[in-house]
């Protein structure tokens, strides 16, 4: 199980336009397979049954080779004239799982819990920097810390539990909507926070003074921030990037 | 900081994004700040981590989208700045500015990369039916190390032609310029902070389930 944890790293390390992660899943089985079929030709046709389409997400895809090493286990007990309806059934399985689990996965890690992360990260920056400390290096790594920590956990969990609880593990699912409802609130709270004493820290005070009255500056930040968001929301972050850059063009030749 | 090893560290954060692990180093607000306090600078690296993150906050590269490499608009701005003008606000920025065309560039030779892949797995895939059981372990392995080469020849190439590029447009900048690109180290983070709550899902508090997702 160890091995077949590390190799999980390397599922995308062959990505493709044709079958997407397919090497990939078979080289992470591949140390089972070594272990199930002693004779060549049994598991030269274990393998191949597995070079098909295969794209899912990298942090749950261990669920799925639980369940699939779970089901060539019984494959290979049965007799070779046998094995049809459940090479079929475990097919079916696989490929009905990819989809969806992909589908919970990557809003999951990729929408909600890293920019979470990141907003965190942001605050502690924006604090550590208000007040000078040589401690702010600690912010990219307690994010790097924090995302790979439950990462990491999802990884080892979705294995474990697809190896021994088969295709009952899928209701480890149902425990992620709670999960997701809690992370996406916390992305709300983290932005707000941090955004809040960005402001206070630049838009209140002399560091981010870019007129002469205070007042003005905060202005300037909020209406910048409207800005952006109501832009990109039509044209894209790159727009509004440029925009925001030629309103400080336009501000400096007009010398305000 | 030797450009080699700048390069190498870009090569790594840039087989995060999908070729190994998925750890997140590809992210602008941990390599850039990394970059930075190997540089002896991290406020830059701070300052650089947090705009790029900001803006490109939804930059994941989720199902078969092939993403801009945002980790070298870290990196090479972060490089450049703290190379030839470090602590300059206004150098800063028009680093971003600059190293944004690298990752969009980069991004068609991950796609031609990925087209390569597909000649490797055919490679892999015959080798298993002739038995050949170990073109599997090679496959993977290959696909790691082009990937990691291919970033790592691009870094080099990009550092080299984009540095020279940073350090002739600066002294040519006017100082309007100059001064409007030290406006916006102060307000990108704003701008940023507007393009994240539009692009993960606070915008639905303000915009409902309409916009650009």
């Amino acid at each position: 199980m160890i091995k077949l944890f590390i190799r999980s790293f390397f599922l995308q390390a062959l990505w493709n336009y044709e079958r997407m992660q397919n090497i990939g899943f078979v080289f992470i089985l591949r140390p089972f397979f070594d272990r199930l079929y002693a004779v060549e030709k049994e598991k030269k046709e274990a393998l191949l049954r597995h070079v098909g389409y295969f794209n899912s997400q990298p942090y749950m895809v261990g669920i799925i080779v639980g369940i699939v090493a779970n089901m060539e286990k019984k494959i290979a007990k049965m007799e070779p004239a046998n094995r049809k309806e459940t090479i079929r059934n475990m097919n079916r399985v696989k490929s009905n799982m990819a989809g969806p689990l992909a589908a919970i996965g990557d809003p999951f890690f990729y929408g909600e819990l890293r920019p979470m992360l990141s907003f965190l990260s942001m605050f502690i920056m924006v604090m550590f920097a208000k007040r000078r400390s040589e401690y702010i290096i600690l912010a990219p790594i307690i994010f790097i810390s924090l995302y790979n920590f439950l990462q990491l956990k999802t990884r080892i969990r979705f294995l474990y539990e697809g190896f021994k609880y088969s295709s009952n593990s899928m209701k480890i699912l149902a425990r992620f909507k709670s999960t997701s409802d809690s992370v996406r609130f916390g992305v709300f709270v983290m932005a707000m926070a941090a955004f809040s004493l960005y402001l206070a820290v630049f838009g209140f005070s002399s560091e981010g003074r870019l007129f002469n009255s205070g007042d003005i500056d905060l202005l300037a930040y909020i209406a910048i921030f409207l800005l952006s968001f109501f832009a990109s929301n039509k044209f894209g972050p790159l727009f509004s990037m440029f925009s925001v850059l030629a309103i400080c063009i336009i501000m400096s030749v007009l010398g305000i | 900081m030797n450009i080699f090893l700048v390069s190498f560290i870009g090569a790594f954060c840039s087989a995060d994004i999908t070729a190994f692990g998925q750890f997140m180093i590809y992210r602008p607000i941990f390599c850039a700040p990394i970059i930075g306090f190997f540089a002896g600078d991290v406020i830059t690296g701070l300052c650089i981590g947090i705009i790029s993150e900001l803006f490109w906050i939804k930059t994941v590269p989720m199902g078969v989208a092939v993403i801009p490499d945002i980790s070298m608009i870290g990196i090479l701005s972060t490089f450049w700045t703290c190379a030839y003008f470090p602590g300059f606000k206004d150098a800063t920025i028009l680093g971003i500015l600059l190293a944004i065309p690298f990752a969009y560039l980069y991004r068609w030779i991950d796609i031609l990369g990925r087209k390569l892949n597909v000649k490797i797995m055919h490679w892999v895939e015959d080798g298993i039916k002739d038995a050949k059981i170990w073109r599997i372990e090679i496959g993977i392995w290959s696909g790691l190390l082009f990937f990691l080469l291919r970033a790592f020849l691009f870094y080099l190439f990009a550092i080299a032609i984009g540095g020279k590029l940073f350090c002739d447009i600066y002294a040519e900048l006017p100082k309007y310029v100059l001064s409007g690109l030290a406006k916006a180290w102060y307000l990108f983070p704003a701008a940023g902070f507007g393009v994240a709550y539009n692009m993960t899902n606070i915008r639905v508090l303000f915009l409902g389930n309409s916009g650009n997702d």
